[in-house]
């Protein structure tokens, strides 16, 4: 959905034919929405037959239009009352799995639709072979639209219920996505082997296409994580330093690889002589693209490494000129480091 | 139509156009003028379609090889038979295009002989061979795999030859041979060679015709709806081979950032170069647009406004700017991120450089400052140079424009490839024609023309199948294959198109799910003057056996007068490949032939008979869009003004409507009816409730 002309899409609807179409279908959607409204005043709920028909009802109108929260929340109540009656839930999470990947096809960025996904999966808590399905999805939808934020929120969100699957029960604390930085004892470990696919998975999802935030943070919450289980941190991070130097060379104007070069700078430890090297790299290409993210960047190495003060000024100097909706900033990050 | 205007045939006597051979150029002209509503017979002396476009298969190749008989003895057996030749005809080769093909070598090797330690395939199960016989009096011992003794040892199958079957030349292939006729008993390899040449789908392209994913090709197979006959695959990527190995062509952002070929500064280099050609292609677009829609403006007010159209840097800049967005799904591997600042000083620095008429390679080097490796890159791989020296900048850029503005439009690259080969290309526009209204006569050659005394045509000469006479069909306009005109093999120094097609047991190359790559091998790799191409397909492309590759080489090679054409470095470069692709890999069949493609020079460009329309074989290309731009000159020449290829109005509007009375896909309005009609039940059985 990204890089498509506002315009050209809303000129579609200028058509008096499809317009016309249109203002049909609405009529149609307002006596359902007033149907439905009534029959949650009328709260019938208590009988079988007349909850599974609203259920059914509620279906139908999601599957038009996926976006209205009051719907999914009265198929909530309604499911909550269905499941105190049923033996086996197989079909209802089948349903609304169903129902809800056939609302994200329709409308991928859809709150309502994600959430309900999530909900219904902490409701019933399935097994890990389900889990692992939604792993699967997950990479198609993304590999539709890899900048799709709420589908890595999802994503992350299996991962954890898959993780606490492991350490033997479901416990989900909120119903966002689970995967913190921190790595205290109170998370939930992820399995050596998800985590690993998960690692790739996101490095696959950069290669394709590297300007991709999402992506850069799910690997930036997975790395203390990558680092404490296989220990071996020195190599973790200069392979990531190297997909970071890549990116910044193949477009250093792109913010997103930036973003993870600061993240890296600000939480891990590096050699001194690896960040000389790499300034000395930022200096070369300074001179064939003189753009702000270098200079910044350049500016972020030498501070982390503490020497240099005056290029240190100089950088900021040319940023106050180069950038200027910013150059408050600048001016006082310049005399602090005056001071200094 | 008059019944006594079409003979005992059902043709008629005069048409408006002739279309002789069915090359690719050929179908194209001849489709766009059936649209265009002018009566068209299109005559062709094979009994397949495409010419030097067609696809063959080794069956097909192996009769075009005993095909003995020279153009001169068809010609003279015509000419015995017909009364039309005299003054006011120049003949015609009747093999059309292929008039000057050569064939060089052709091999089928389904044998590869037995072996110590080879896997062979008996009537107990698979095996390895572990004693082979030094006569018929011996036997063959096979340990086989699934059945183990109790010592833990493979039980041990002994085959011998049956006397009646023994003669006096003994080899391992013969062995082999006799002991499948035997036995039952052959190797794994070999039995696959002969599932592979015993699979009826081997398709050979004499002509692989890739197409630019958005060019006159693609959009002329749109318009005229072409595009519905023919089913493609994108292709996977493009490859570079060099010191033996096999590396990505980095022509987009993901692939300069992931690419292992470069180091980072070269990456940057490279990324804004490829970006600067972005943007040349971005602005000479939208310069040609504009001027089209001026031209448009002043013939439609008729009068001429006083500012020309000049682009300035200013609207350059908006453009470039603007354009980054607009063809995000396009070029969007290559767009900038939207913050970027735009600099038009490199592209000015382009323009001075054009002006001052610099070359291809001086501009990479000099201005670009591309290291060697990425000069012999970008000029081979990215902008298709062919030949050591280099083209001028404005050819080098144009080239860079067409490859660049259509990568990622479908699939990774900048090319499609037809579904089961190229010869579905020609056939496909040849069905087009056929709809609207030409018709088609195939094994029937056009043998020549005939010229009135202005020099203009007035006829086509085609040859009958049984009957001894030729027919003579009354026209205007001819279009045939300026090859067709040279009536001997051409003795003159030329270049020729030299192509080796082999059949590989195995994928070339692996690392990607799919093998529909383009290799290229930069010249003086093999002692070649021109690249070598390397066009890889397989079987997702249906045309051949499941897992099988078919591999086209093809160059150019400068031939002197009587010289025998060097095919040893086409088998040279095979061998690299193979080698480069770490796979075991059996070349089952290979063909190679060759043919001339510059124009044999029989008419001066003054002597071209009034209504004779010569299409002219492209050279060694890629893709088959040049064959679009010359079908479109020859249509304007035909029938200026006229749109090319479009469907007419009247068929747009019909189609549009059919489009929007399927509304029986709209799965919004049928679930919103299928809710209403839940909704207005229950109502129902309320209200009955109640009155009850």
């Amino acid at each position: 959905m990204h890089g498509r002309n506002r315009e050209d899409y809303k000129a579609k609807f200028r058509d008096p034919k499809v317009a016309a179409g249109l203002e049909k279908k609405a009529q149609q959607w307002y006596t359902l929405m007033d149907a439905l409204i009534e029959a949650r005043k009328a709260d019938n709920s208590k009988e079988k037959d007349k909850r599974k028909g609203t259920i059914d009802l509620i279906e139908k109108a999601l599957l038009v239009n996926p976006d209205p929260l009051n719907l999914w929340n009265h198929r909530r109540e309604l499911l909550v009352l269905e499941r105190e009656e049923m033996e086996n839930t197989d079909p209802m999470l089948k349903n609304e799995l169903d129902l809800t990947q056939a609302a994200l096809q329709r409308n991928p960025k859809a709150y309502g639709s994600w959430f309900h996904r999530k909900w219904i999966l902490a409701l019933l808590q399935p097994d890990s072979s389900v889990l692992q399905n939604e792993l699967k999805l997950t990479a198609q939808f993304l590999t539709l639209d890899e900048r799709n934020f709420h589908c890595w929120n999802y994503r992350r969100f299996v991962v954890s219920a898959l993780a606490s699957c492991w350490n033997g029960g479901w416990e989900l604390p909120s119903m966002g996505p689970q995967i913190g930085a921190s790595v205290n004892n109170s998370a939930p470990s992820i399995p050596q082997d998800v985590l690993e696919a998960e690692w790739d998975f996101t490095h696959q999802k950069i290669q394709h296409n590297f300007s991709n935030f999402s992506a850069f943070h799910y690997r930036s919450q997975l790395l203390p994580r990558m680092i404490a289980q296989k220990g071996d941190e020195a190599a973790i991070l200069e392979e990531e330093l190297q997909v970071v130097e890549n990116a910044i060379f193949t477009e250093p104007d792109d913010q997103t690889a930036w973003w993870y070069h600061k993240l890296l700078l600000l939480e891990y430890k590096f050699e001194p002589s690896r960040l000389e090297e790499q300034a000395e790299m930022l200096r070369e290409l300074l001179e064939d693209s003189p753009g702000k993210w270098v200079l910044v960047g350049l500016f972020e190495i030498l501070s982390v490494l503490g020497t240099r003060k005056e290029e240190r000024c100089e950088l900021l100097k040319r940023l106050i000129t180069l950038d200027q909706d910013r150059s408050t900033r600048y001016r006082e990050l310049l005399e602090k480091l005056e001071s200094e | 139509m008059p019944k006594d205007d079409r003979d005992e045939e059902g043709l008629r006597r005069t048409y408006d156009v002739v279309v002789c051979g069915t090359g690719l150029v050929q179908a194209i002209v001849s489709a766009a003028l059936a649209r265009a509503g002018l009566s068209v017979l299109h005559c062709d002396g094979s009994d397949y379609y495409g010419e030097m476009d067609s696809t063959w298969n080794p069956e097909i190749i192996q009769e075009k090889i005993k095909e003995k008989k020279s153009s001169a003895e068809l010609l003279a057996e015509v000419s015995c038979k017909s009364s039309h030749i005299d003054k006011g005809f120049i003949a015609m080769n009747p093999k059309g295009s292929e008039s000057n093909l050569q064939w060089h070598s052709e091999n089928k090797v389904d044998s590869f002989g037995l072996d110590v330690g080879i896997l062979v395939d008996t009537p107990f199960g698979k095996g390895t061979v572990v004693e082979l016989p030094k006569s018929f009096d011996e036997s063959i011992v096979v340990a086989l795999e699934k059945w183990v003794l109790a010592n833990g040892k493979r039980s041990l199958v002994y085959f011998r030859i049956p006397h009646e079957y023994r003669h006096n030349s003994f080899s391992s292939q013969v062995l082999e041979e006799l002991l499948f006729q035997t036995q039952g008993v052959q190797s794994l390899r070999t039995a696959k060679a002969k599932r592979i040449l015993n699979d009826h789908r081997i398709s050979l392209d004499a002509t692989p015709a890739f197409v630019l994913a958005s060019g006159r090709a693609v959009s002329g197979m749109l318009a005229s709806n072409v595009a519905d006959y023919l089913e493609f695959r994108s292709a996977e990527g493009l490859f570079w081979l060099e010191g033996g190995d096999l590396s990505k062509v980095p022509c987009s952002k993901n692939d300069v950032f992931g690419t292992k070929l470069l180091a980072p500064m070269d990456k940057r280099r490279l990324m804004k170069f490829i970006q600067l050609a972005m943007d040349y292609a971005t602005q000479t677009s939208s310069d040609e647009e504009r001027q089209q829609q001026v031209s448009l403006e002043t013939a439609n007010a008729m009068e001429n406004s006083p500012d020309a159209p000049t682009s300035t840097l200013e609207t350059v800049e908006s453009e470039v700017q603007s354009l980054n967005e607009r063809h995000l799904n396009h070029g969007r591997s290559l767009a900038r991120p939207q913050n970027k600042v735009v600099s038009t000083e490199a592209l000015s620095i382009l323009k001075q450089c054009m002006d001052d008429g610099m070359a291809f390679d001086t501009f990479l080097e000099k201005v670009h400052k591309l290291s060697p490796k990425l000069q012999a890159i970008v000029r081979y791989a990215i902008a298709w140079e062919r030949e050591v020296s280099s083209v001028s900048l404005a050819e080098g850029m144009e080239n860079l424009k067409l490859h660049l503005q259509a990568v990622g439009r479908f699939g990774n690259t900048a090319f499609i490839f037809p579904l089961y080969g190229s010869g579905e290309l020609p056939q496909a526009f040849c069905r087009s024609a056929a709809v609207f209204g030409a018709t088609f006569l195939l094994r029937r050659a056009a043998v020549g023309i005939k010229v009135s005394d202005g020099n203009g045509v007035t006829g086509a000469l085609i040859s009958e199948d049984n009957s001894s006479e030729c027919k003579m069909i009354e026209c205007k306009t001819i279009i045939a294959s300026e090859a067709s005109f040279s009536l001997e093999r051409t003795t003159r120094s030329c270049k020729r198109i030299l192509r080796r097609i082999s059949v590989l047991s195995g994928r070339v190359i692996r690392s990607d799910d799919t093998d529909c790559h383009i290799t290229t091998i930069p010249p003086k790799t093999v002692g070649n003057s021109h690249t070598i191409h390397c066009v890889t397909l397989d079987h997702t492309l249906q045309v051949v056996h499941h897992g099988c590759t078919v591999m086209h080489l093809t160059t150019t090679v400068e031939c002197d007068k009587g010289q025998e054409t060097d095919d040893e470095i086409l088998s040279e470069a095979s061998r690299m490949i193979i080698e480069a692709s770490g796979s075991q890999l059996d070349e089952v069949y290979q063909v190679c032939f060759s043919h001339c493609f510059e124009p044999t020079g029989f008419f001066s460009v003054s002597d071209v008979p009034e209504g004779l329309h010569l299409c002219h074989h492209s050279g060694q290309a890629l893709t088959v869009d040049n064959a679009f731009a010359q079908a479109e000159s020859i249509f304007s020449k035909i029938c200026p003004g006229k749109d090319f290829l479009k469907l007419s109005e009247d068929f747009d509007v019909q189609i549009k409507e059919r489009a929007t009375e399927n509304n029986i896909n709209d799965d919004e309005k049928n679930m919103l009816e299928s809710a209403l009609d839940i909704v207005r039940k229950t109502k129902e059985n309320k209200n009955e409730q109640t009155r009850g």
